[in-house]
């Protein structure tokens, strides 16, 4: 866990996570400003100029030697992690790999051209298309489920690559012979992922997080959120896959830094991130749970006729100030 | 705003309509193909979100702003 240095790519100059990750994470952050990838910018781009772009402005061989956690901004922009997760294989030489997608959507979803490769990348098409060009074996762990699609698998450019979910486990891909995209009931959406199946897989593993695949009790983003996967299931599950993993290399976005003043979204993604680092976490998770009780009871002073927090609403308040989570951190 | 300013924005204007198109065509694929057993899909789900951030980001361009202006 000592070689960990934790990247934070921001569009903004001064901002709550800024200044909370860099307490939290003393002489391991380096914070890039990167004016170019602010909104507005790069809803799609070829995949030759994402990585010249990430290589000429976000590269640093002395730092990319490391394992790299990044944090960064808009889930609109998840198609930044194609060149995030070449950034980090640079150094490295696998022949496989497992991509893990943590996240509430696939993110694997448009038109593709003949051989299954798209021209141009963008939020919502990337990840097979890691899995194709960097050989890796791609592992959902979110709440989208397509059994025809996930149980054909991907066929890049002539090669079948099988897909991997936490839910729908290879077990069941090869129980029944799936036609259509139907998901059976009772599925919830935070299963932990199957032992055989993290056995099966390769061991190098790079990780991805999207925000929203957290409840909004947890964190705001500005997408639709699973509100039952609280942020205590995410360290279960990643309890669960460190044992057959080594991860060398993450990223976490989701949490845009035009809308950063929610103190207890900066504290989620500081456990999280410290989770995905393998340092501990439980101290904060009890600083966590009181900060979650007194949201519950600015949302419940509705009944009273006060001011009250609306979990629907992307600028709410946070229950804890900025001083209170700085000091939790240092 | 000076005209080459202008030209940015209008660039980054046209940028986020055709996303907003392919959104809306990711969309309605999605409408023909997702999972039967949910109400909506959450693939459905997240398009509309990204719709309402793309008209965020929109109308965001249409102020003026100080930098801009």
């Amino acid at each position: 866990m000592d070689n960990w240095h934790v990247v934070l790519l921001h569009t903004r100059q001064s901002t709550l996570l800024k200044r909370a990750v860099e307490v939290a994470f003393p002489g391991r952050v380096t914070s890039i400003h990167v004016p170019g990838l602010a909104r507005h910018q790069h809803y799609s781009v070829p995949k030759k100029n994402l990585l010249n772009y990430f290589r000429e402005k976000v590269y640093d061989s002395g730092i990319w030697g490391d394992r790299v956690l990044t944090i960064y901004g808009d889930g609109e922009y998840h198609h930044w992690t194609y060149a995030l997760a070449r950034l980090a294989l640079e150094k490295r030489k696998f022949d496989s790999w497992t991509y893990f997608h943590f996240d509430q959507h696939r993110d694997d979803w448009d038109v593709r051209d003949d051989k299954g490769l798209c021209p141009k990348l963008h939020c919502a098409n990337f990840v097979d298309q890691i899995a194709g060009d960097f050989n890796a074996t791609p592992f959902m762990v979110g709440p989208d489920v397509y059994p025809k699609k996930e149980s054909d698998g991907y066929n890049i450019d002539g090669r079948h690559i099988p897909i991997l979910s936490k839910y729908f486990t290879q077990e069941l891909q090869q129980a029944w012979e799936w036609t259509n995209n139907g998901v059976p009931e009772g599925y919830m959406g935070t299963e932990i992922p199957s032992q055989r199946d993290l056995k099966v897989t390769p061991t190098p593993a790079y990780l991805t997080f999207d925000l929203d695949l957290l409840s909004r009790s947890e964190i705001v983003t500005n997408f639709d959120q699973n509100d039952d996967m609280t942020l205590r299931r995410v360290c279960q599950i990643m309890d669960h896959i460190r044992p057959h993993k080594r991860i060398f290399g993450a990223d976490i976005l989701g949490f845009p830094d035009w809308n950063q003043h929610h103190a207890l979204s900066c504290l989620t993604m500081i456990i999280l991130a410290r989770k995905i680092m393998g340092l501990g976490v439980e101290k904060l998770l009890k600083y966590h749970t009181y900060a979650k009780r007194a949201q519950a009871g600015q949302i419940n002073s509705q009944f009273r006729g006060d001011y009250w927090v609306d979990l629907e609403n992307k600028s709410r308040e946070s229950p804890i100030e900025e001083g209170e989570l700085l000091e939790a951190l240092s | 705003m000076s005209s080459e300013d202008r030209g940015i924005v209008d660039a980054a204007k046209e940028e986020t309509l055709l996303a907003m198109y392919r959104s809306v065509d990711r969309m309605n694929r999605h409408m023909l193909e997702h999972s039967p057993g949910k109400d909506l899909g959450d693939s459905i789900i997240s398009e509309q979100h990204l719709q309402i951030n793309l008209r965020g980001n929109f109308e965001e361009l249409q102020e003026p702003t100080e930098a801009l202006d």
